[in-house]
């Protein structure tokens, strides 16, 4: 958006289009104005790229230091083995195969065996063999391989890549790989019918025969070990559409092969699944149950019998819970503000501006949300040619904004798929009292102006990694119903629209530092003056933001006509400090202190403390149970609610005594 | 007072004092200024750490039965690996209140479990009925584990409600399976002074700091702490603005506490989720050990 900061944000501060004392003055006069203050303009500029220096500086310190912080992701996590899905292939130069024959430059590659790796999965039926006969001392028996071991792999038979893991939403989409872990989670044994799953245009598409077929025949049961690809899992609740592999052995009835898929209905949870290749029948025998490990290190809690459950009523569901806020619907509103402040400074003029914005906005789904806000910007600027001063200030005005965050698919820099944050907004604002004051005491000239205008603001953003962030903004006022009040008779009311676009990029260096870069270009209705700006942003832990901000003119209109380029250059600095991460910080630091240790709970020094009742006063006591000294009120005896104040089991030091209240 | 010494008085209250009130819930009988107070209990995170050291848990006044952990989402958003208490009330068939307070025990026979513990008892009584209770006493439930309907306005203010609720719906403590050495287990706690009351917990110090120093952001000002920006430039106008504004925001703020309406990040959500699934896996080997030792047996 455009802050009050662009040069000439206020009246023209060369006068040139106003009634000041300069614009009488002659050509010759307002340059040796210029000249007198160049020594100062000088300095002040000097300054500046001082600062855009030791900006810069910092910059690349901490860009240069970034190699040696070690970054939140940089590297690929490590997945369980059962979960890494491509299979590691290792170049005969990089593998160490300890067991392996000592063959002097065998033809093919190596492949280290993961869990859940499967002979004929991995190399195909004729490949297994091969695989086997090329390394008869590690592979005697084709179903048993080890984890572990690195096998040779002859250069003719090819190693079926599992497909590459894909991060997908996939509560959402129930599309893409999916592992099976959890069977019986989700059951369609009395949820769902198996009927309609069957004929659904959306699971499995069958005819009504079809589907009869399927559920007609019992099936032969088979062994799906760990490790078997499903192409689809029709559940309780939904339906998985893609590769899903089971990551434990199950047992299913292979019903029907239609359509060259094999359909299956899983024992444990009646649920539906259809898979490519035919299992093959595994023979059923009862698997022997492990021995427990010898000595367990605890004894196992007796089995507890739990009392009968009474008949459960018709479920209605739980009562709706009072809000715990003002606010009706609590999930339903967010709040956002923005503050900030700045200084600017070119050959003719320098100035302040600041600025503030809110939106309230209620949610509508799906990410988007609706809002309505206030909006205020202010600044004020004098003339180093002249005593010309001036303030201005939009005013508060209404805003009304729509956005939409989401996630979108990003490809990050292992290839895989990831979901980033992304969203836009448009924001409409209306500012009725538009004002811009100034004058010359000098020359008592004097002159106010008041319009209105209407602006809209969009932003479009999306985090391309954990790194870095890209976006484009744009912004446009339109000045109307300009009235001006002045000294001079002859100034007429500026036109005070303007419009910008910029494109900015984010980068985070590390924890601590973020940099962003900002370039755009803007245009200014009153003096038809064109810029180019560069602002570079560094952000602190998210306490400290500062930047230096450069406007370069594009063009020269006639009204500075008689002033060089250089003048029209403006430079700007900003710095914003933020207290809030410094405060919770210290509330912590107040709240920990209030902890103090007084002592194990059987340290006599404890206050009040009153030592515990005998853990073995009786054998029959053994264990703590002290079922003595207890003097039960007959039932019916009490019929009036005891108070605290009688009570005292519950007026303690957890009593209302302790409770100071917010 | 210039406005910018109004700024740091802001600040200043920020930082001391104000924003750190304990936080209580009370359950009390009766309506305006008549109203008793019957019991108060802490909702800080602080005080879930462990047990408020009452002179009924240090004399052994107390017995303990074992209750089921409801298998609710709102319970589950609940649970933490730190959190040792969760709310539970009882009441005797006289209408007498006992304070009582539930312990997760962890996995005991393939399910979460609770332990109750009810003051000022010697013995789990039929006539004694209990439930338990989400943290802000919104929701309730049975020793079972079953959630029970619950009008938390009444729950918190009405006595005879109470009565008549838990009579109706919570569990006798003769129909639950005691527990016994729940004292010695006692003895192996630590007591702690905070800023809510004392405390007996399991937990080490650094432990228990570490919950104290949560700011539960249920208060206004517990909430203006832990969510402004507190954004100071150098214009006495937009850091004034930005103060209202972070004033504003704070209407708006979600708690952090322990009950199921706090919100907090996704990388505590998973670490949550990563101990109470090894708790359960842990859970579930005991239980096949417990079924094989069965099934061995002559």
């Amino acid at each position: 958006m455009t802050h009050p900061n662009e040069p000439g944000f206020g009246p023209d501060p060369t006068g040139s289009s106003s009634g000041d004392s300069t614009h009488t003055a002659t050509l010759a006069e307002r340059r040796r104005a210029v000249r007198s203050h160049k020594a100062k303009r000088d300095l002040k500029r000097l300054a500046w790229i001082l600062l855009g220096l030791v900006a810069l500086i910092a910059f690349l310190v901490f860009f240069a230091k970034r190699d040696d912080v070690e970054p939140l992701v940089s590297k690929p996590i490590t997945p369980p083995a059962a979960t890494q899905m491509a299979p590691e292939k290792v170049t005969p130069a990089e593998a160490k195969p300890a067991k392996a024959e000592p063959e002097a430059k065998p033809e093919g590659t190596y492949y280290t065996f993961r869990d859940g790796d499967r002979m004929f999965q991995l190399f195909g039926k004729s490949g297994a063999l091969k695989v086997q006969q090329a390394n008869p001392e590690l592979i005697k028996d084709i179903n048993r391989i080890r984890k572990g071991d690195t096998v040779l792999v002859p250069a003719d038979v090819k190693i079926h890549k599992m497909p590459a893991f894909r991060i997908v939403d996939c509560s959402r989409t129930r599309k893409g790989f999916c592992e099976y872990r959890n069977p019986g989670g989700d059951k369609m044994c009395g949820v769902r019918s198996h009927e309609k799953a069957l004929t659904s245009p959306q699971e499995y598409g069958l005819t009504a025969e079809q589907a009869a077929t399927v559920m007609g025949d019992k099936g032969e049961r088979v062994l799906l070990p760990s490790g078997t690809r499903l192409s689809a899992l029709s559940f309780g609740h939904g339906h998985w559409q893609g590769p899903v592999v089971l990551m434990k052995d199950m047992l299913a009835h292979r019903k029907a092969v239609i359509g060259g898929k094999t359909y299956l209905e899983f024992d444990a949870c009646c649920n539906l699944a259809t898979m490519e290749v035919p299992p093959e029948p595994v023979p059923l025998e009862p698997e022997p149950i492990p021995e427990p490990p010898p000595a367990p290190v605890e004894e196992p809690p007796p089995v507890i019998p739990e009392p009968p459950q009474e008949p459960k009523e018709p479920e209605e569901g739980p009562p709706p819970v009072p809000p715990l806020s003002a606010f009706p619907v609590e999930n339903e509103l967010e709040w956002e503000a923005i503050v900030g402040a700045g200084v600017w400074n070119n050959g003719l003029a320098n100035g302040k501006w600041w600025y503030g914005e809110g939106l309230l906005s209620v949610k509508l789904g799906d990410g988007y949300s609706l809002g309505i806000g206030p909006f205020y910007a202010a600044g004020k600027g004098e003339s180093e040619t002249s005593a010309y001063t001036w303030r201005e200030s939009t005013g508060w005005g209404p805003q009304v904004g729509l956005k939409r965050n989401y996630r979108a698919e990003q490809t990050d820099e292992f290839g895989q798929t990831v979901l980033l944050p992304a969203g836009w907004q448009l924001k409409a604002r209306f500012l009725s009292h538009d004002k811009v004051s100034g004058g010359n005491p000098e020359s008592g000239y004097h002159n106010t102006q008041w319009g209105k205008k209407i602006g809209v603001y969009g932003e479009y953003f999306e985090r391309k990694s954990l790194d870095w962030l890209y976006g484009v903004s744009g912004e446009i006022w339109h000045y109307y119903d300009g009235r001006i009040r002045s000294t001079w008779s002859g100034d007429k009311p500026q036109d005070r629209g303007s419009w910008n676009a910029n494109v900015y990029a984010q980068y985070r260096i590390n924890d601590d530092w973020q940099a962003r870069g900002i370039a755009g270009v803007a245009h200014q209705n009153w003096d038809r003056l064109n810029y180019l700006n560069l602002t570079a942003e560094m952000r602190y832990r998210e306490t400290l933001m500062f930047g230096p901000r450069l406007s370069l003119a594009l063009n020269k209109p006639d009204t500075y006509r008689d002033i060089g380029r250089g003048d029209l250059t403006t430079l700007g600095a900003f710095v914003r400090l933020e207290l809030g991460g410094i405060i919770r910080q210290k509330d912590r630091e107040v709240r920990e202190e209030s902890v103090v240790f007084v002592g194990p709970t059987t340290d006599p020094v404890d206050e009040g403390a009153v030592a515990p009742a005998p853990m073995s006063a009786s054998p029959e006591a053994e264990g703590g149970y002290l079922p003595v000294a207890y003097e039960a009120p007959p039932v019916g005896a009490e019929q009036a609610v005891v108070p605290a104040t009688e009570n005292p089991e519950v007026t303690s030091s957890w009593g209302p005594s302790s409770d100071s209240g917010p | 007072m210039s406005k910018i010494g109004w700024n740091v008085l802001f600040v200043a209250l920020l930082v001391t004092g104000c924003a750190t009130a304990p936080n209580a819930i009370r359950l009390t009988d009766g309506e305006g200024k008549e109203a008793k107070v019957v019991r108060s209990m802490g909702i800080d995170p602080v005080m879930f750490s462990g047990l408020p050291w009452t002179d009924a848990l240090k004399n052994g006044n107390f017995v303990t039965v074992l209750g089921v952990f409801p298998g609710t989402p709102e319970s589950y958003a609940e649970w933490d690996p730190l959190r040792i208490r969760y709310q539970a009330h009882a009441v005797g068939a006289s209408g007498r209140e006992y304070a009582a307070y539930a312990v997760f025990a962890g996995f005991i026979n393939c399910v979460p479990r609770y332990f109750v513990v009810v003051e000022g008892l010697q013995e789990p009584l039929a006539d004694v009925k209990a439930i338990t209770l989400s943290t802000l006493l919104t929701r309730a439930y049975d020793l079972q584990g079953k959630e029970v309907k619950v009008d938390a306005a009444k729950l918190q203010n009405s006595a005879a409600y109470r009565r008549e609720l838990i009579e109706r719906e919570g569990t006798s403590l003769a129909a639950v399976r005691p527990i016994q050495g729940m004292q010695r287990a006692f003895d192996g706690w630590s007591v702690y002074d905070t800023k809510s009351g004392r405390i007996a917990t399991p937990l080490d110090e650094a432990k228990v700091k570490y919950l104290s120093g949560i700011n539960p952001q249920y208060s206004y000002w517990e909430k203006v702490t832990g969510s402004a920006r507190a954004s100071v430039s150098p214009d006495y106008v937009s850091t004034s603005v930005g103060i209202v504004f972070d004033l504003i925001a704070a209407t708006k703020v979600k708690a952090q506490g322990f009950d199921y309406e706090s919100v907090m990040s996704r990388s505590q959500q998973g670490y949550n989720l990563a101990v109470l699934e090894a708790l359960r896996q842990a859970g579930e080997k005991s239980c096949r050990i417990a079924e094989m030792k069965e099934r061995s047996r002559p």
